[in-house]
């Protein structure tokens, strides 16, 4: 059948879906508001205004005649699930199976040898990925089941689920920086360029569109591009490292199925996803052994890797650590951890001072539910993904300060709450994932707190009283 | 407000505007095509790591064409640009048969996507000037896309060098979007 549709037509294949597997459809795609179903009169009429006049015929071909009809069967048959709702709820309780148990499998064993056997295989996996057919149509179900952002679908899905207004103020905005991004070539690579302006300030604080967030942030974490040049000698060095061991390489491993398992990337153990957040951590661990490997980098790491390619994740954590002096806040004995706890109670008297008052008399300190918010950059379950990345756009912007402002504005957010409750709802609510119904008028919350702090220089001078206390 | 007027002077000349993305596997020529159509020139291309976007206007039709990189570590990226693409052009080399099932698996992917869900699939075999290229029947069978279902689709053969097949996708793609 090949070669008899390939002789006749050489020029142009077109297709719709036909009657005879409309019950297959029905079951291989939920989509139940379809369109395009029966023989699509647009195309008939298209295709006899195109020169050629064959394609009616090589649509035949294609998908009428028996012998195609038969091996689109077969090729069906292995793609649909007859129970799609098992699939589904199998998506939501996350039991999927690992598409690549290694032989031998240890994937649930934390017996391994030594480290060499970690990254051993970690290395194997990629030798091992590549021509893999029928898994093709596993992974097919699976990217029906995520959501915007690449998150299976589960409970929280709704809440990432944008309506059409938001996808067309997504698609404008998107536009816009378009216009506002100039192309440059740097160090013989190439990288979008701004002007740090006011109008760049009020669109991150609107929310960089999706399209745009790679750019934009490597923009802000470069200090506007001038520590770009740095990359070069970086991503050297990066490649040197990933022939080394470290000593972390099994605490990580620890770690690695375990980060963000519901987003699409990093469910496939030894997949892309999982081997390049293993690359990058061991290869930071091993450049800075004062750091080294900490629990909470995983999630920050994991959530660079959603925007930027494995070696950019690299040099962006970096630049991050640099920027935003995170070193401080994973080194031994957290310093930044415990300024950030000392600067926000303070704040909080200040600005919040009623919340401040009931957790003080109830003796619920920042430490007992800040750390997970600041020691994971906010990524670690605290808020819903869609606001998360807006509280990134925002970090990206200002720095590690406005990560204390958003800890105010969620205590502020739900001040009613917290002031009428007692100690075990408050800590379980706190401890939680708080959501936030209007992102928009969360983040204008976060910009008023954090402008007024600003303007009385307020971070800076708690930071003086906090090192003076210290001292 | 400028934009909307002129969004909406459009609507009464009949202007149109599509978002396309345009992917496909590394080196397939979708720089190549994007700066063929933009420039009417063949430019020499470095690999696109993040992405190019250019709008091209092409019989009352501005296509905002967004070119996004195709080695492998860039692929998982692609889903940022999901959002609002009317068209989805498909690039596919049609001389490395030793990818092809590569393409494939990712075109599948991306297409399975919610969000690409009502997306025009324009496929181009593009570098047929290149001796031992598929056919488009070919690539059609072997991309599997007698298989999909509810999805507008087509083929078409390109040059991106020459610019052959390029215009013929584009048309096939601003007949067959729907209007909002």
């Amino acid at each position: 059948m090949q070669a008899e549709s390939s002789s006749e037509h050489k020029d142009t294949t077109t297709g719709v879906a036909t009657e005879p597997m409309d019950d297959i459809a029905l079951r291989v795609s939920p989509s139940s508001s379809t369109t395009i179903n029966t023989t699509n009169p647009t195309i008939h009429d298209q295709a006899s205004e195109t020169p050629n006049d064959k394609r009616n015929d090589t649509l035949d071909t294609i998908s009428s005649s028996g012998t195609s009809v038969m091996s689109v069967l077969s090729d069906i048959t292995d793609f649909a699930d007859p129970y799609p709702y098992r699939t589904m709820s199998r998506a939501i309780n996350g039991n999927i199976p690992p598409l690549y148990p290694s032989p031998g499998s240890k994937v649930n064993s934390t017996v391994i040898a030594d480290a060499e056997d970690v990254k051993a295989q970690y290395q194997e996996a990629e030798g091992r990925m590549k021509p893999v057919p029928e898994v093709a149509a596993e992974m097919e179900k699976w990217y029906w089941n995520v959501d915007r952002y690449g998150f299976m679908f589960d409970e929280q899905t709704s809440l990432n689920a944008p309506n059409r207004a938001h996808t067309e103020r997504e698609i404008s905005r998107a536009e816009k920086w378009q216009r506002m991004a100039k192309r440059v070539r740097r160090q013989n690579m190439e990288v979008f360029d701004f002007a740090w302006t006011a109008k760049l300030v009020a669109r991150v604080y609107k929310g960089v569109p999706d399209s745009w967030r790679r750019e934009v942030w490597y923009y802000f974490v470069t200090g506007g591009l001038r520590d770009f040049d740095e990359d070069v000698e970086l991503l050297a060095k990066y490649k040197e490292l990933l022939d080394q061991s470290s000593e972390h390489d099994r605490q990580i491993d620890l770690d690695i199925p375990r980060t963000m398992h519901g987003h699409v990337l990093f469910r496939t153990r030894y997949g892309y996803g999982q081997r390049a957040l293993f690359n990058v951590l061991r290869a930071f661990a091993i450049l800075d052994p004062k750091v080294g490997y900490c629990q909470g980098m995983t999630n920050v790491a994991a959530m660079l890797l959603l925007y930027f390619e494995e070696e950019r994740c690299f040099t962006g954590l970096m630049h991050m650590f640099e920027r935003y002096r995170l070193r401080n806040l994973f080194v031994p004995g957290f310093p930044a951890l415990m300024e950030a706890f000392f600067v926000q109670e303070r704040l909080m008297e200040m600005l919040i001072p009623k919340v401040a008052k009931h957790l003080d008399n109830l003796m619920i300190s920042s430490s007992s539910y800040a750390t997970r918010w600041y020691i994971t950059l906010y990524t670690g379950a605290v808020i819903p993904y869609h606001l998360l990345l807006r509280i990134w756009d925002l970090m990206f912007l200002c720095g590690f300060d406005i990560l204390i402002y958003t800890a105010i504005a969620l205590l502020k957010w739900h001040q009613e709450f917290i002031i009428s409750a007692e100690f075990e709802t408050i800590m379980e609510r706190l401890n939680g994932l708080l959501t936030v119904h209007d992102d928009d008028k969360f983040v204008h919350l976060i910009r008023k707190l954090y402008e007024k702090g600003q303007s009385r220089c307020l971070t800076d001078r708690l930071r003086g009283d906090y090192t003076k206390s210290t001292s | 407000m400028g934009g909307n007027l002129s969004k909406a002077l459009g609507k009464l000349f009949g202007n149109k505007e599509m978002r396309i993305l345009m992917l496909g596997l590394d080196a397939a020529g979708k720089t190549t095509i994007l700066y063929k159509l933009k420039l009417n020139q063949s430019v020499t291309t470095i690999p696109t790591v993040g992405f190019n976007v250019e709008a091209v206007t092409y019989k009352n039709v501005k296509f905002n064409v967004w070119d996004v990189g195709g080695q492998d570590k860039i692929r998982p990226l692609w889903r940022h640009y999901y959002t609002g693409t009317q068209g989805l052009i498909f690039v596919v080399d049609s001389q490395d048969r030793d990818r092809i099932d590569e393409a494939r698996q990712e075109l599948h992917k991306i297409i399975s996507d919610r969000e690409m869900k009502d997306a025009l699939l324009l496929v181009f075999a593009n570098k047929q000037d290149l001796p031992g290229a598929m056919t488009p029947a070919e690539v059609t069978e072997k991309m599997g896309l007698a298989r999909l279902r509810d999805r507008q689709w087509y083929v078409h053969p390109s040059c991106a060098t020459t610019g052959e097949g390029l215009l013929e996708g584009l048309n096939w793609m601003s007949q067959n979007v729907k209007t909002k």
